[in-house]
């Protein structure tokens, strides 16, 4: 039993995280690969905070979004480009960049090696409790966020940036700060689960989140459909099943690892090849 | 009321001259028609007052306010809207959608407000009245990527409408239409010749610009020249 709610807090939280992703890159169109900074940033932010400063970790969790958003300030420049290769490159380099120094501020971050005993969230019960609570509310507020945004017209004018960003300025509505707007939330979103999946987890390092992890909340979101209001998370569940599946082969560690990257690469590939618009999602119009 | 002047505009596109040294005035209400040869400049023009092309010389001035140095959010904030010869809609967003997105003022844009509060129900019914005038009624929910070209024209011309235009460019609007989309097309002109609502239409069809316009210019080596007749 504790093995299924483990496996549900862990799919809640990639859920959410790749609803986050769902925003920027499916609703507006913004090819955010530098997104897996925002989630990492949310994990040090809880695990300094607690674990090294011994400040509460509700007020870690309460900190992390502002400061996932402050760090999304880095890639405004970069993302209000409307040219999405300089987009897609200069924000995996922000990213790359950030998680260095993550890697060598050893004095604060402890380097390489992380940081555990990051305390649960403490707020009655047990923590595996706590964390299914924090964990489940936090899938339920994405999926509720998202569709409130999905029929505002911000979320209409974020999809008119992803199809028609020059009728966008017909109207009078300037592109970067859409864009501007759109990073920032996924920015704070993604922090709070990063910094969730810190509690859960006990420990974080700069691996924690890195350009693989992005491959895979991306192939969650173009799985289940981007744009759509459940694709990511039936995205996040089959990919997350099918890996825990995986457990029960019996396979080494360090195998079944290069193995999920290639399923990544298949379902990619599939996708493109067979439904390139996700389980969930519809052909997009032109 | 003078409320549109372009002043000796040249545009130059490389070595040749696509406008050069045009004068127009526009004033309140005014319906102001431009033919042309393809290639002719047409389209530039248009381009010029949106700011969406770079004007070499001349000045063009929107209600006393000179446009050179604003970019085409800041035009279009000003009032000014435009079709286009390829209607531009949003593909993935219903027939209604596209027209409540043109509807909504831009202070209704925010993050806050979309997290918190419902949209504004009010910009729902003036944009189905809308739909049902050009018969897009049937069609509101459905995505507007899957309309055929004439639709797309109506549902353009709508947004422009919906934004509550100061200035309109139509960039040939009655082109590749059946005549009852025509119809629709002049009927949304109309409504906006009540609100004395000044406009620049560019056409190949004369006959069209003769049934709408107050005077027609045609645009010849860069130069307009005043058809006498119309």
């Amino acid at each position: 039993m504790e093995y299924v709610l483990f496996v549900a807090i862990l799919l809640a939280i990639t859920a959410s995280i790749a609803g986050s992703l769902n925003l920027s890159m499916g609703l507006g169109g913004i090819p955010l690969l530098g997104h897996f900074a925002f989630p990492l940033v949310g994990a040090y932010v809880i695990a300094l905070s607690s674990a090294r400063l011994g400040l509460p970790s509700l007020l870690g969790l309460c900190l992390a979004p502002w400061v996932g958003a402050l760090a999304a300030i880095l890639f405004l420049w970069p993302c209000s480009n409307l040219n999405p290769e300089r987009v897609a490159l200069a924000t995996i380099a922000i990213a790359l960049l950030m998680q260095s120094v993550l890697d060598n501020w050893t004095q604060v971050t402890n380097g390489p090696y992380g940081i555990d005993n990051v305390p649960s969230l403490a707020f009655g019960g047990s923590p595996l409790t706590n964390n299914a609570i924090a964990a489940f509310t936090y899938a339920l507020l994405t999926i509720l966020g998202l569709n409130r945004i999905r029929h505002s017209q911000f979320g209409r004018l974020l999809t008119a940036h992803r199809d028609n960003p020059l009728l966008l300025a017909f109207w009078g509505r300037r592109s970067s700060v859409l864009v501007s707007r759109a990073v920032l939330l996924s920015a704070a979103w993604a922090a709070i689960g990063g910094a969730l999946y810190a509690t859960f987890i006990g420990y974080v390092s700069p691996n924690s989140y890195t350009f693989n992890s992005l491959l895979l909340v991306v192939v969650m979101v173009f799985l289940g459909g981007r744009g759509t209001l459940w694709g990511p998370a039936l995205g996040a569940t089959v990919v997350t099943l099918l890996f825990e599946m995986m457990r029960f082969l019996g396979l080494p560690s360090s195998i079944s690892a290069q193995i999920q990257l290639i399923l990544c690469g298949i379902i990619l590939l599939a996708l493109v090849v067979v439904r390139p618009h996700g389980i969930l999602g519809r052909r997009l119009q032109s | 009321m003078l409320e549109l002047e372009i002043i000796d505009l040249i545009i130059r596109r490389g070595e040749s001259t696509v406008v050069g040294k045009l004068n127009l005035k526009v004033t309140k209400g005014e319906r102001v028609g431009v033919f042309g040869a393809n290639g002719s400049g047409k389209t530039t023009l248009l381009d010029a007052i949106c700011r969406q092309v770079h004007f070499s010389a001349g000045k063009i001035y929107w209600q006393g306010r000179p446009l050179a140095n604003m970019s085409t959010v800041q035009v279009a904030r000003l009032g000014v809207a435009r079709s286009f010869q390829f209607p531009q809609i949003l593909p993935n967003l219903t027939v209604l959608e596209n027209l409540i997105s043109a509807n909504t003022p831009i202070s209704k844009d925010g993050i806050f407000r979309a997290l918190f509060f419902r949209s504004p129900p009010e910009a729902e019914p003036r944009s189905q009245a809308y739909l049902a005038r050009c018969g897009l009624g049937i069609y509101a929910r459905d995505l507007a990527g899957t309309l055929s070209f004439g639709q797309r024209r109506l549902l353009e011309i709508g947004c422009v409408l919906a934004r509550r235009p100061q200035l309109v460019l139509l960039d040939e609007p009655s082109a590749g239409l059946s005549d009852e989309a025509k119809r629709h097309v002049s009927s949304a002109i109309g409504e906006m010749t009540m609100k004395r609502v000044p406009m620049i239409i560019v056409e190949h069809d004369l006959n069209f610009l003769a049934q709408h316009c107050d005077v027609i210019y045609q645009l010849e080596d860069g130069q307009l020249v005043k058809q006498q007749g119309y």
